[in-house]
């Protein structure tokens, strides 16, 4: 296995080149939940949907420290992981 | 600076599509067998695929000073029919000689069904025979971490099989690293929804590397597009990565494994 290319910039560099971009991802998804959530029928049949429920679970991937986050999303989203 | 791309359906794609890849350096595009949007009525209907991309595709792509190369095969989509898959692989060594034909692909799976797994096999077993080249098809989304390890575990106990000479295709970061340590070559596919981004593509090569890593659009007839090779070689350049370690990327890379057929023409510089 070879090493991986370093990324030549900083946190605060990459920080600054994708902050509009993840806060433009972050709300579209927040306004989809609510989109959902808001619309008729918003009940069971839907809470209970594996899509919706691995959609909510995601968020956990998101908010927590790992530095694996899009690997352990992508598991997540996996049929033999289930 | 020229690039490859090594996997796109230009049957799919209009001419307009040959002319931005060639007002954006492209100078060879490879187009393996796939899945037409419906499933093909008879074997002859395969005949006369083999002979679009084999035959009339080149002719459009020199029109733009655009090298074609095909892969031949039966897509995994259309791979659960035994019988009729056979009489696809019957008639491919026809096509196979021929001179744009880099070798068997994408061959893989869909549904991870027992019958596409045995077309797979059977496809292998012919690369095998004829010493030819392997692309492989992973499947999509939900599908895709179980097919991989399906895949690399039928082809692990073959001693038959040389990694090098094979590409599993559309790696995403939680099969990628499976595919690479057992010595294969591995392309990422961009897609506006169901794949990659051109961000997360290079956020792969800078976990794992730039050796065996190819980057392809893969465009066809659904959302896709040739340009997002681009957009990856120019997120690469925002980024600040080196020049040379972006043309490996996008254009060594696919001459030092494509090249491996002495039919394609491209030399890494």
């Amino acid at each position: 296995m070879s090493h991986g290319l370093k990324n030549p910039k900083s946190a605060k560099e990459l920080l600054d080149m994708y902050y509009l971009q993840l806060r433009c991802n972050l709300l579209e998804a927040a306004a989809s939940f609510d989109r959902i959530q808001k619309a008729d029928g918003f009940a069971e049949e839907v809470k209970n949907d594996s899509r919706y429920q691995n959609l909510r679970k995601s968020l956990e991937i998101l908010a927590s420290s790992s530095k694996t986050r899009a690997c352990d999303f992508l598991n997540l989203f996996s049929e033999d992981e289930k | 600076m020229k690039i490859i791309e090594p996997h796109i359906h230009m049957i799919a794609r209009t001419t307009q599509d040959y002319e931005r890849m060639a007002r954006m350096h492209c100078v060879a595009c490879c187009e393996p067998a796939f899945w037409a949007g419906y499933d093909r009525t008879s074997p002859q209907a395969f005949h006369d695929y083999f002979t679009h991309i084999t035959e009339f595709e080149p002719k459009r792509a020199a029109e733009y000073l655009i090298d074609h190369y095909a892969w031949i095969c039966i897509n995994p989509k259309e791979a659960d029919d035994l019988a009729f898959s056979k009489e696809v692989i019957s008639f491919m060594p026809e096509f196979l000689d021929r001179a744009n034909v880099l070798g068997i692909g994408e061959i893989g799976l869909n549904k991870n069904t027992k019958n596409e797994l045995e077309t797979f096999l059977l496809q292998v077993d012919l690369a095998v025979k004829r010493d030819d080249m392997i692309w492989i098809h992973t499947p999509h989304l939900n599908d895709k971490k179980k097919g991989t390890r399906l895949l690399l575990d039928c082809l692990a106990d073959r001693s038959d099989i040389n990694p090098a000479r094979v590409c599993f295709d559309h790696m995403e970061e939680h099969v990628i690293k499976d595919v690479l340590d057992a010595g294969y070559w591995a392309s990422m596919t961009i897609y506006p929804q169901t794949k990659n981004s051109p961000s997360r593509v290079v956020d792969t090569i800078e976990t794992y590397g730039k050796t065996r890593i190819m980057v392809d659009a893969s465009g066809d007839w659904g959302p896709s597009d040739p340009a997002t090779l681009h957009d990856a070689l120019f997120e690469m350049r925002k980024r600040g990565h080196r020049q040379e370690d972006i043309i490996d990327i996008f254009y060594n890379n696919p001459c030092r494994f494509l090249g491996q057929n002495p039919k394609f023409r491209h030399k890494p510089e």
